[in-house]
């Protein structure tokens, strides 16, 4: 956060300052970490003159026009523990200044420079560090974001996690992985995000509507998966991470290589792959029979660089299978009531690796190709193809030996091209681009069930252009982007008449924002993104019963169970999102503070409406309608550096949504939260470096602005059209986690070790934002051990 | 970058979209979805009342031709007269009528994972069950139903446990309920 507001504040410095005296002294210096690797980026910043330098790619920084006199120099990167030291211009020559990366778990930043294109700069964004997500090896991705504040996550049991930005997710989240718009089968809750954490050095999670830069289904926010750049050097290197977890008896290991050829140094290339197994987890009291999960996945990518062209071509082989509690598969109503009065499931067996049905099995192909341009003084064009092809099976508990018959199976197949065109003169840079994707979602034949949601053909292009302007203390930016959506959608009715409806979106979006730099110390920024979104397939035709909710779910282009041809009734979803956040750090603290307002026209979400009798019993029958909704709140962290080993942090989040037609409440929002967390750090014991312990106590509480609860039982009685939910809103709860942490220096090269207890108390909770709570607590205590080889010589 | 380059560049990309597009083109023919044949709907549940010592038979039967649709069930008959006194040996009959198919073959193949369970109330009704599974645990299939002292309208409701691997001949007991249905039911003189 500091770094990249130094680095700003460096560009807009006032040059009438420093030419009074004869300061015209230089003085060189080098930023390494505690290992002696050179650290670029980082910012060195000389106070009294209100100026600095950044450090090169090998370390090295320059400071210039300094007095025959003594500085206090400030020195901030990203992941490290600011150093303050005392520059005496008139003794010193060469400076070597060394810092300890901090081992906070989290670390908020402002990203500049080489993200500076990628997102708004006056959006609300928050960073899970290198360390971080280091510290959290062996998680799947939805867990590890949840971390940041105003992020949390939508679970089905403990496999399957996925992103709620402020509220949002599922098809009103983009995530990019490596640069592509991960297209999967994101609409569902229970569809994970398909992609292998291990890829990612860095994510970023975007607070806001980022629809300019992306399109319709960033409307909510944004989260970035940034492999680490390829290294063209000639020698080789890698990681081995290891991870072991209590709870699940899990294992993960990972493994990457990556090097160039040594001919000229322009070819680079890397691999990795990773495999997880585990098995059934357990809740302080039971086991979570069939909760076992595999994974197995592979990445490749091979980059050339010459001069200022770039080209990389990736590809990724995202493979898993998990097992959903057996308990929660639910046959009608009245399993979901005594599910309910027993209080815990009713299938709990001894734990096993093995997978039964309820079971997903996923498998995700992506093909990457890069490339950049620089082009005279026009800027940068850059393209980029993704194809990918996403298979989800779903198998259920059948008769007649259907068991290996996938319930559900579908196929998607998404192309998508992005060019755009960066440019920059002096005080104005700016982005020009167009985008055009192709989807191709089919039901493979043979699954013996109607589908839920039937084969589509979308095409969608788009065009956008967004300016950045620097101004002194300033930066203002505006956006703007139009796209076409042509949509083909094909489906039986009456099991003989083949209908393909037809429908055709124009939409549009903008953004408007601007940051204000007090001094190197406080910033403000304030955005506001108009976005929108036509609703997705699924929104529009979902139809069937859902086993996981006992409901039958049905989309906008029914009425009354049947379907209707009038396309007017549908209206696309429009955002207004107003997001302004404060920033404030100093040597040893630093605070953020975020506030945020979205009014959101359209919105569509699930609504029960009637209650049907069929075979199975009844089955309360839940209609994506559109209201008009709101949602505002708050994030907060505070990183306060207490002394120079104990450094103590805060975060936490509100979040308040309200139906604003139906005067009710929404579904699924994630309740308040608070973390507190503190840590020791020894610079050195024996051998050992970077040696830490932590405690940190998240507490959840309830979530009191609830659906009001109809239990299953009184659910063909109810008339009402109020929204409802199954059981009250779980209590709060307040977790204890401790863990621990050494680098062990081996050779040259480093292994580091982390220790975690989670849930120390093995508390027995439910959470509010997990959807098998209706049928079993959370997990209880788990130990994990992660070991991390670095095979880069040092 | 002068012209001639600018031109070039924008040429290669009209080029590379193009090829592009028509990639898409050729990758979205697509062919038309065949329609799905629904293999576990149950459309049909019906009951065989036979008195074991003479009388009227008598036949419940619950229809929903479409599943989960918005279609509503047709129960027949409005209330079932059940004669006071008379032992009914009851058969059950399971139809997927849009496919043409006798489901009830298919529980008596997995007996040992399904039950039925009944569930009178409000009528002097009691029911028992007649068959058994490998395991000598009851299946429901066959049931016989004995009547008792006449009274006002109640209630005869039928569910189907699916069990896998957990049946132990209890009801509700483990599982999912793969069918339940309300029949009413009077017991007359």
């Amino acid at each position: 956060m500091r770094y990249s507001i130094l680095v700003l504040l460096s560009l807009c410095s006032n040059p009438l300052m420093a030419q009074r005296l004869v300061c015209d002294h230089q003085v060189s210096g080098l930023v390494v970490d505690l290992d002696g690797q050179p650290l670029p980026g980082a910012t060195v910043w000389v106070e009294a003159l209100k100026q600095g330098a950044v450090s090169e790619i090998d370390g090295s920084f320059l400071l210039k026009e300094l007095c025959l006199e003594k500085y206090i120099l400030h020195v901030k990167f990203v992941g490290y523990d600011d150093e303050v030291i005392t520059l005496d211009v008139a003794s010193q020559e060469k400076l070597l200044i060394k810092l300890t990366p901090n081992v906070n778990v989290l670390h908020d930043v402002v990203i500049e420079g080489d993200h500076a294109q990628q997102h708004n700069l006056s959006q609300s964004v928050s960073v899970l560090s290198n360390e971080a997500i280091n510290a959290n090896r062996g998680k799947s991705l939805g867990e590890m974001v949840a971390q940041l504040p105003g992020v949390s996550v939508l679970m089905t049991g403990p496999t399957i996690f996925k992103p709620v930005i402020h509220g949002l997710h599922s098809q009103r989240i983009l995530i990019l992985n490596n640069g592509i718009r991960q297209d999967g089968q994101q609409w569902g809750i229970e569809h994970a995000p398909e992609i292998d954490p291990f890829i990612a050095s860095e994510i970023e999670v975007v607070k806001g509507a980022e629809t300019v830069r992306y399109g319709a289904d960033a409307i909510g926010g944004v989260v970035i998966i940034n492999a680490p750049p390829l290294t063209e050097t000639g020698s080789i290197g890698g990681e081995l991470n290891l991870g072991l977890m209590s709870n699940g008896r899990m294992g993960v290991f990972s493994g990457m290589l990556e090097g160039g050829f040594n001919k000229n140094q322009r070819w680079s290339w890397r691999l990795q792959s990773s495999v997880k197994k585990g098995g059934d987890f357990h809740a302080p009291d039971y086991n979570l029979s069939n909760t076992g999960v595999e994974e197995l996945n592979f990445s490749g990518a091979i980059g050339y660089k010459k001069n200022d062209t770039k080209a990389e071509v990736y590809i990724s082989s995202f493979n898993t299978e998990l097992g959903i509690l057996r308990s929660a598969h639910t046959g009608n109503l009245e399993d979901l009531q005594n599910s309910i009065e027993n209080g815990e499931p009713w299938y709990v067996a001894d734990f096993t690796y093995a997978i039964d049905n309820p079971r997903q099995k996923i498998n995700h192909q992506l093909l990457k190709v890069s490339a950049s341009k620089k082009i005279g003084s026009w800027g940068k064009l850059d393209f980029v193809y993704g194809g990918q092809l996403n298979k989800r099976k779903e198998y259920d508990i059948r008769r007649a030996g259907r068991n290996d018959k996938p319930a559900l199976s579908l196929e998607l197949f998404s192309n998508v091209i992005d060019v755009a065109l960066e440019h920059s003169s002096g005080k104005l840079t700016g982005h020009v681009g167009i985008n055009a994707s192709f989807k191709n979602s089919n039901n493979v034949p043979g699954t013996g069930i109607d589908p839920l949601i039937p084969n589509y053909n979308q095409y969608t292009g788009g065009i956008f252009w967004i300016e950045k302007l620097r101004l002194r203390r300033w930066l203002f930016e505006a956006g703007v982007r139009f796209d076409h959506q042509y949509l083909q959608t094909l489906m039986y009715i009456d099991k003989t008449n083949l209908i393909k409806p037809e429908f055709n979106f124009n939409y549009a979006s903008g953004t408007l924002g601007a940051a204000y730099y007090f001094n190197d110390r406080l910033r403000l920024s304030s955005n506001l993104g108009l976005a929108t979104r036509p609703p997705h397939v699924s929104e529009l035709y979902s139809n069937g019963l859902h086993h996981g909710t006992a409901a039958i779910e049905e989309g906008l282009m029914y009425r009354d169970g049947n379907l209707i041809t009038d396309q007017t009734a549908i209206k696309n979803e429009f955002s207004k999102k107003w997001i302004t956040t404060l920033q404030w750090a100093k040597q040893n603290v630093s605070m953020e503070f975020t506030a945020y307002s979205n009014w959101i026209d359209n919105f569509v979400y699930l609504r029960p409406y009637t209650t049907r009798l069929t075979i199975r019993g009844y089955f309360p029958v839940f209609h994506y309608q559109q209201t008009s909704a709101w949602l505002a709140g708050s994030d907060f962290s505070l990183n306060w550096q207490v002394t120079k080993e104990i450094s103590y942090k805060v975060k936490g989040s509100y979040l308040y949504a309200r139906d604003v037609s139906n005067r009710d409440v929404l579904p699924f929002m994630p309740p308040a939260q608070v973390e507190n967390r503190l840590s020791y750090t020894w610079p050195a014991v024996g051998k050992l470096q970077n040696v830490y312990m932590g405690l940190s106590i998240p507490i959840v509480l309830r979530q009191y602005r609830a659906p009001i609860t109809v239990y299953p039982e009184d659910v063909p009685e109810y008339d009402d059209d109020k929204i409802f939910d199954f059981m009250p809103a779980p209590d709060g709860y307040v977790l204890v986690n401790l863990e621990a942490g050494a680098n062990v220096p081996v050779g040259k090269r480093q292994l580091t070790i982390g220790f975690s207890i989670n849930n120390l108390g093995n508390v027995s909770y439910r959470n509010y934002m997990n959807r098998l709570r209706y049928y079993a607590d959370d997990v209880g205590r788990n130990f994990s051990l992660r070991l991390k080889y670095d095979l880069h010589a040092h | 970058m002068n012209q001639h380059q600018l031109i070039t560049t924008a040429r290669s990309l009209v080029f590379t979209t193009t090829a592009l597009v028509s990639v898409f083109q050729f990758s979205s023919c697509s062919e038309d979805p065949e329609p799905t044949n629904e293999e576990e709907l149950i459309t049909t549940v019906i009951i065989d009342l036979t008195p074991a010592s003479g009388g009227d038979d008598i036949q419940l039967k619950f229809y929903d031709a479409d599943g989960s649709g918005a279609g509503a069930p047709i129960i027949t008959p409005d209330v079932a007269q059940l004669v006071s006194g008379k032992v009914y040996e009851a058969q059950i009959t399971l139809l997927n009528e849009e496919a043409g198919e006798d489901i009830t073959e298919e529980i008596d193949e997995e007996r040992n994972d399904h039950l039925f369970c009944f569930t009178p109330t409000n009528t002097n009704v009691t029911i028992g069950y007649s068959d058994e599974d490998d395991n000598g645990r009851p299946i429901g299939l066959s049931t016989y139903w004995t009547v008792g002292d006449a009274g006002e309208a109640g209630n005869v409701k039928i569910t189907l446990r699916h069990q896998p691997g957990t049946k132990d001949g209890s009801c509700p007991g483990s599982g999912d309920t793969d069918v339940e249905v309300t029949f009413p039911v009077q017991v007359v003189d």
